[in-house]
């Protein structure tokens, strides 16, 4: 058997619609999962939240604490980065936090 | 670990692998990835953990956790130069960890047929040689031939492929573990597709 985690929760990453990684790429895959029937030959999982113990074997307290201060007032822009595009050479995009549950 | 599925994909949002320990950068807030490698060795004590990435860009937060670290396997095919910048042949580990970073940088004209040729003999050598426990994927799918943000000449199909030549070497290596994260992946009709692909060749 195969397992697929999922939670309705991945959707409330709210990056807004114009945002490359948006809640539709998970919307359409559940979607058609279920129209083409591959949905229904797996075991789905919904995961539990990790703890702040397991994040801190790889991340920094300070790391974590940043990131649920921005979720916690309601979202804000963790980093600006430049992606390089073959045509349009560099786009800059933001990294929105918001609805986090942490 | 208790036998109670063969393997698992998790369809997860926001992708991990460029989170480093201490920033967040490229879509990336905690290293999901990351996360999971330690938990497995915590929980279960396991001694070899391989980390595959076939995401388009270099999981730099995924290599930079492990970088000095001997137990985990890191390997990742990327194109190149692109973004975050890393990934270059001769970032191979630090200190006890020379050696268990694997990075192929691909340009942006390689072929489907040579990225799998390529895949494959890291897979059948230096994975295989590397005896792992548990085979965790970090699966973006934006080396996809359309991917607005990315693109690396790969078609639909090459998904199962990619998937069954891994689950062969998990089958060999470690009863068939393989744990699956999604990290990128930014065609909205087609992602689905990919993942589906993806799917098929875990399932069987």
């Amino acid at each position: 058997m195969t397992i697929l985690v999922y939670d309705e929760i991945y959707k409330k990453h709210d990056t807004g619609l114009y945002h490359p990684e948006n809640f539709l790429r998970i919307v359409n895959t559940v979607k058609y999962l279920k129209l083409t029937g591959t949905w229904q030959k797996l075991d789905i999982v919904k995961p539990r939240v990790a703890t702040n113990e397991e994040i801190a074997t790889v991340h920094s307290i300070y790391h974590r604490e940043k990131i649920a201060e921005l979720a916690g007032t309601g979202g804000g822009y963790v980093i600006l980065i430049l992606m390089f595009h073959p045509i349009l050479t560099m786009q800059p995009y933001t990294l929105p936090v918001r609805h986090l549950r942490l | 670990m208790n036998n109670e599925a063969n393997n698992a994909f998790c369809l997860i949002r926001p992708p991990g692998h460029h989170a480093t320990p201490t920033r967040g950068m490229g879509f990336c807030l905690f290293n999901n990835v990351a996360v999971a490698a330690k938990y497995l060795q915590r929980k279960y004590h396991l001694d070899n953990i391989v980390i595959i990435d076939w995401d388009v860009h270099h999981g730099n937060g995924t290599q930079d956790t492990f970088y000095e670290d001997p137990s985990v396997l890191y390997f990742s095919l990327h194109r190149y130069p692109f973004y975050p910048g890393t990934g270059s042949k001769n970032e191979t580990g630090a200190g006890k960890g020379v050696g268990s970073t694997i990075n192929i940088p691909l340009a942006y004209d390689t072929t489907p047929k040579k990225y799998i040729s390529i895949y494959e003999a890291i897979l059948e050598n230096d994975v295989k040689e590397f005896r792992p426990d548990f085979i965790l994927i970090s699966s973006g799918f934006d080396s996809y031939c359309l991917d607005p943000i990315g693109g690396l000449g790969l078609g639909i199909s090459e998904y199962r492929v990619l998937t069954e030549i891994t689950q062969k070497i998990a089958n060999e290596c470690c009863e068939g573990r393989i744990v699956s994260c999604l990290e990128g992946g930014y065609h909205l009709s087609d992602l689905p597709r990919c993942i589906e692909e993806h799917l098929n060749g875990l399932i069987n």
